[in-house]
């Protein structure tokens, strides 16, 4: 439902435009954001969940709040950021609800979808590619603290569960997740040039 | 007295995790202070852990997700068009909550204009034996600012209504937080428009089953703090 200007090359439609359409009812804005975005949103929930049935319920409850609750803002934050907010923090609720006892002040999946950041370059880049630098800068972080962020990214595992589990003081742990996201943020700005 | 760029890093990281010392928490606040540029390296820092969603393999969802997806939003447009104003209730419902509203706008400043949009969830809540009524008043910054809050524990939700705020600069987000055992912990964010916010808050499952002793809302610096660094503005009054 692209209202192609005479003249102009007809481009990929931005989220905003997709979002627009959605929210003005047309099916075909439906369609192409999910071709954009439920392949990503399906397989972070399977990551965390480890279930398809429970991530393909996920999925279609995150596609669902697009329209239901108007719970996304296209002002406060990029569409993407929103998705896998979303995902990751209900995951994490449905994890905790299958028995997993995590401390409350140690919770990670405090993250609500209130204000996903302003968007930055690194929403301009394809979504491919944006996993790409993901995944490479991910890589260069020593393994004890990507493993440490992975299990409190994916797996809301608390601090002190790591400790245990690797038999390390809670202190240990703690630097492992400061020093592995300090060298994550490192990673992604050089793989971003010097913007922002 | 100058402080290492590494130290800061880590300490901003420690923030963006939520891991921080009360010692460290304070450190940051008055560098924060101090250095009000280092709000962009917090965003930053921010960014980077939320684009750790990205990390997994992308897998298409078989098809039966799409087409559950599609019906449900057809079956919304057609209910849309078939009822072009907000879920109508019944009447005797809205006689009632028109005066629970206009009291708690009394009791506790609530902007019962407002407020009114939110009257079926307040209502709702009013029923539920778990609920809880708070009145905030202004501090620090802000004391002329004033509101109140409805949480409903076993519902898991809150009204908040707030009013007279200083507005908030970038990406300052308002934040609630709930005492227990001394802690705050965090309840939900908000942002405010012409310093008011009437907003329905979704509380946080742990705070169920633990003792709130009371509500604080603070400025905090970014978009999504798990521990308080920026100043209080609300506090509830017991």
């Amino acid at each position: 439902m692209n209202s192609d200007v005479p003249g102009q090359k007809q481009t990929t439609p931005t989220d905003q435009q997709l979002f627009q359409g959605l929210k003005a009812g047309q099916t075909s804005a439906l369609n192409a954001l999910y071709q954009r975005y439920a392949p990503i949103v399906y397989g972070l929930a399977l990551q965390i969940l480890k279930d398809s049935q429970e991530a393909e319920d996920m999925t279609q409850d995150i596609f669902i709040s697009l329209w239901k609750n108007d719970a996304y803002d296209p002002n406060r934050g990029a569409l993407g950021s929103y998705l896998t907010t979303l995902t990751r923090s209900r995951s994490i609720d449905k994890l905790r609800a299958r028995g997993r006892k995590l401390k409350f002040l140690e919770r990670w999946s405090q993250i609500t979808p209130l204000d996903t950041g302003p968007s930055s370059l690194f929403e301009q880049v394809s979504l491919q590619e944006r996993a790409e630098r993901v995944r490479e800068a991910l890589g260069q972080i020593p393994e004890n603290q990507r493993q440490a962020l992975e299990m409190v990214y994916f797996g809301g595992v608390s601090q002190v569960e790591i400790a245990q589990q690797c038999n390390v003081p809670l202190g240990t742990v703690k630097s492992w997740l400061r020093l592995g996201l300090v060298k994550l943020k490192q990673q992604l700005q050089s793989s971003l040039g010097n913007d922002k | 007295m100058t402080t290492s760029s590494e130290h800061i890093e880590e300490l901003i990281a420690g923030y963006v995790l939520g891991n921080l010392e009360p010692a460290e928490a304070e450190e940051l606040e008055q560098l924060l202070a101090r250095q009000p540029e280092l709000t962009d390296e917090v965003e930053r820092v921010q960014t980077s852990l939320g684009l750790m969603a990205y990390a997994p393999q992308p897998v298409s969802p078989p098809p039966r997700v799409q087409s559950a997806i599609l019906n449900e939003f057809q079956a919304f447009q057609s209910s849309k068009q078939a009822r072009p104003s907000r879920r109508p209730i019944p009447l005797r419902w809205s006689w009632a909550l028109a005066g629970v509203a206009a009291a708690l706008a009394l009791g506790f400043g609530l902007d019962s204009y407002r407020l009114r949009n939110q009257d079926e969830g307040v209502i709702a809540m009013l029923q539920q034996p778990n609920t809880r009524l708070f009145a905030l008043r202004g501090t620090g910054t802000a004391v002329k600012a004033s509101g109140g809050i409805v949480m409903d524990l076993d519902k898991q939700d809150a009204v908040l209504s707030v009013q007279n705020l200083p507005t908030l600069s970038g990406s300052q987000t308002y934040h609630l937080w709930a005492v227990v055992d001394g802690e705050k912990v965090i309840c939900g964010r908000f942002k405010t428009t012409g310093g008011k916010a009437v907003e329905k808050i979704p509380l946080p499952p742990g705070l169920y089953s633990s003792v709130v002793s009371g509500l604080v809302v603070t400025a905090e610096p970014i978009a999504e703090s798990r521990s308080p660094v920026g100043p209080e503005v609300l506090i509830s009054v017991l």
